[in-house]
């Protein structure tokens, strides 16, 4: 068992396997040696590492991200042909925005590939061909561009 | 938020954008605010880059030479950002443009305009002046190529398109077969009138993982320059094969598909006769995962592959065999993973006896129908559905055999109501996108289609005087009306796509429309005209 404590001063202990899927406490683990000292998360709250540690667990037994950087496929490729999102992944990434932003830092900052892949592919799925005005929507994002400004952005960059 | 999102974790999240997708959601993403914008631009926006017509394509590619003429060293020049270019020029070369997009593009290469490029895409239809300047767009080519063989060193991808070329075997082997790419998909829909152009396919790479060949009467079995099935591709994982009228020996092809058990994607296309599959034998495709093919290989293959399948495309079906392949021919008539199906559906007859055509369906079982949502008109009743055309009882079948649909793209005909179609789609209860096709030897989708002006372009005359003799029921007056009906009647549609071609990808006859809702499977608000596109899934890093 792991003893991890989040930013807000929450104490998890948890199971080595599942802690170890975050590169950054299997190193921290292996730095510090057999020890029951906590392993403080500076930069995760509990509520963020609840969803953390939710997909940890039901993740536990996935084989491991391969570092195979060979050929040309590229990390989408690898990521189809690999890991195909289930109904419990869909389910899991429905959350409001904020907290699925905030799961990608920490998912980021724990060093999860996985999750961090899944959380990105969730953010992609959410803007795809989607408007600059539907995107604002989704994100309640104020627009700061004086009308002149947006009109040169746009004639400046090709897209299509 | 979004916006608290360091640069290298925005580029993480566009790297899942499709390709198609990428540029105009990552320019909509930068639009948003000053703080996004900074994120995005330059090197996010400019990784991927199409470039439409032969107006934007020259326009941007000269503005990037001046760009790299006048750099000061201070700011890198935007295109040297490009990773991934696509030039689309379907349209007729510019009278006050004395050069083509390709001279342009290869000075700007040669001026080490684009010294990060991974795939180039060209898509030209350029048959202006063919006989004076076919010769000339030969040597074209063959110096486009060289040029990105020696200014681009980390290329890994081609695919050029030109269904007007005449290909010209040796300029391909020596430049593009001898490169060392990844990737190759040469589309060029001409006949060879001179042997001596056949394509040596053992000059081809063994690093390949992508191979599409599409070109007419290419001989696969020319004794003296060497067979594609004679080749060995360890890392081959997609494998598209079309319009290649040829026989075919099955223990050439048996041997070859043993060899490369990585495929993952098989398109064996139309008019590719022969034997492709006598029989299924183990070792056989363990990887497949996207199935493109015609009843007779899918009759061999699907048994097999189809619990694993995520892409299906059957081409040539005639009256139910859609249904049958999918209810009788899969175990368990259930294909667990499949996202995107298309299915091609003759309208006329056959005159050869194909196998489930005249399938139906045993009626279901009484539990069945009871956890089932009803469907108007009692889909599930006690007693055969003919399901020989696009109807609700064929729609409903695929519902049942592939409930996970993403995307369904149905050719043919339907007779169908408005409230039977949306009814019966709306059991796909993740249906996203919808590509309805009709290509011009055929009668169209809805009987009113042929009138509308968005669609003039491809739909002949001809079909008018057939449609007199058919009954529809359902008669959009417009694409617009269409896209309205079918999305309000199935809430989880976000775009609707005609096209004129069954199972392609790429295809720039067709018409497309984004819907937004009011609300999350609320009703239409508007509609938005979009680049048509065929099934995308699997073909995320494609365009």
């Amino acid at each position: 068992m792991v003893i991890l404590i989040t930013s807000d001063n929450v104490k998890y202990v948890v199971e080595k396997d599942v802690a170890e899927l975050s590169v950054l406490v299997k190193n921290m683990l292996e730095d510090i040696g057999p020890s029951d000292e906590p392993i403080p998360l500076h930069n995760v709250t509990s509520t963020v590492f609840n969803k953390v540690l939710e997909y940890c667990i039901y993740h536990r037994n996935d084989p491991p991200p391969s570092d195979d950087d060979e050929g040309c496929a590229s990390p989408l490729h690898k990521y189809l042909a690999s890991h195909i999102c289930s109904e419990w992944d869909q389910r899991f990434f429905d959350v409001d925005q904020a907290l699925l932003f905030d799961i990608i830092l920490a998912a980021n900052y724990l060093d999860i590939k996985t999750l961090l892949d899944d959380a990105c592919k969730a953010v992609a799925h959410l803007i795809q061909g989607k408007s600059t005005e539907e995107i604002r929507g989704i994100f309640n994002i104020v627009n700061d561009f004086t009308p002149e400004e947006e009109a040169r952005v746009k004639k400046e960059n090709v897209s299509s | 938020m979004i916006t608290d999102l360091p640069v290298e974790l925005v580029s993480d999240i566009s790297a899942y954008l499709p390709l198609i997708y990428r540029p105009a959601t990552l320019l909509s993403l930068a639009l948003t605010c000053r703080s996004l914008y900074s994120v995005v631009f330059p090197r996010i926006l400019y990784r991927d880059v199409r470039l439409t017509g032969e107006r934007q394509a020259i326009s941007f590619l000269k503005s990037s030479i001046s760009g790299l003429q006048t750099s000061d060293g201070t700011n890198q020049p935007l295109s040297q950002y490009i990773k991934n270019l696509c030039i689309e020029s379907l349209d007729e070369r510019l009278e006050d443009e004395p050069k083509h997009s390709i001279a342009v593009l290869e000075e700007l290469l040669s001026l080490e305009g684009l010294p990060n490029l991974m795939s180039l895409t060209l898509h030209f239809e350029d048959d202006s002046d063919q006989e004076d300047e076919e010769s000339n767009y030969s040597l074209f080519l063959s110096s486009l190529w060289k040029t990105l063989r020696s200014h681009c060193a980390s290329l890994k991808a081609i695919h050029f398109s030109n269904p007007e070329y005449q290909l010209q075997g040796e300029v391909i082997e020596e430049e593009i077969f001898s490169s060392g790419l990844t990737s190759i998909r040469l589309h060029c829909d001409c006949e060879f009138k001179d042997p001596e152009a056949q394509l040596n396919f053992s000059l081809l790479p063994q690093s390949l993982e992508i191979l599409h060949i599409h070109v007419c009467e290419l001989d696969f079995f020319e004794p003296v320059k060497g067979s594609l099935f004679d080749c060995t591709f360890p890392h081959l994982r997609t494998l598209i094969l079309d319009q290649i009228n040829l026989s075919m020996k099955s223990d050439l092809t048996t041997a070859f598909w043993k060899r490369h058990p990585s495929i993952e994607r098989l398109e064996i296309g139309e008019q590719m006769y022969g034997s492709w599959f006598d029989t299924f034998e183990d070792g056989m495709l363990p990887n497949l995962k996207y199935l493109r093919c015609d009843p007779n290989v899918a009759q061999i293959l699907l048994p097999h592959v189809s619990k694993t399948l995520i892409g299906l495309s059957i081409f040539d079906t005639f009256g139910a065999q859609g249904p049958y392949l999918l209810r009788k021919v899969c175990p368990g008539g259930f294909l667990p993973a499949l996202k995107s199906l298309s299915i091609h559906r003759h309208t006329r007859k056959s005159t050869m006896d194909q196998k489930g055509s005249g399938w139906s369906e045993p009626a279901f079982p009484e539990h069945e129908n009871a956890s089932r949502p009803s469907v108007t008109g009692g889909l599930y009743l006690h007693q055969k559905q003919t399901c020989e055309v696009f109807n609700r009882f064929y729609i409903a079948h695929i519902a049942k055999a592939a409930p996970q649909l993403e995307e369904l793209e149905l050719m043919g005909t339907s007779d169908e109501t408005l409230a039977g179609l949306t009814a019966s789609l709306s059991l796909l209860s993740g249906l996203r996108r919808l590509i309805i096709s009709s290509p011009d030897s055929y009668l169209p989708f809805f009987g009113s289609s042929v009138e509308w002006k968005e669609y003039e372009d491809f739909n002949p005359a001809f079909a008018s005087h057939l449609l007199a003799t058919q009954s529809r029921k359902y008669t959009p007056q417009s694409f617009a009306e269409c896209v309205t009906d079918l999305a309000n009647g199935c809430v989880t549609l976000e775009s609707l796509t005609f096209s004129d071609k069954a199972g392609q990808f790429f295809i720039p006859g067709g018409i497309s429309a984004r819907v937004e809702r009011v609300a999350e499977r609320g009703v239409v608000r508007r509609m938005r005209r979009i680049k048509a596109w065929g099934c995308i899934v699997g073909r995320e890093e494609e365009w």
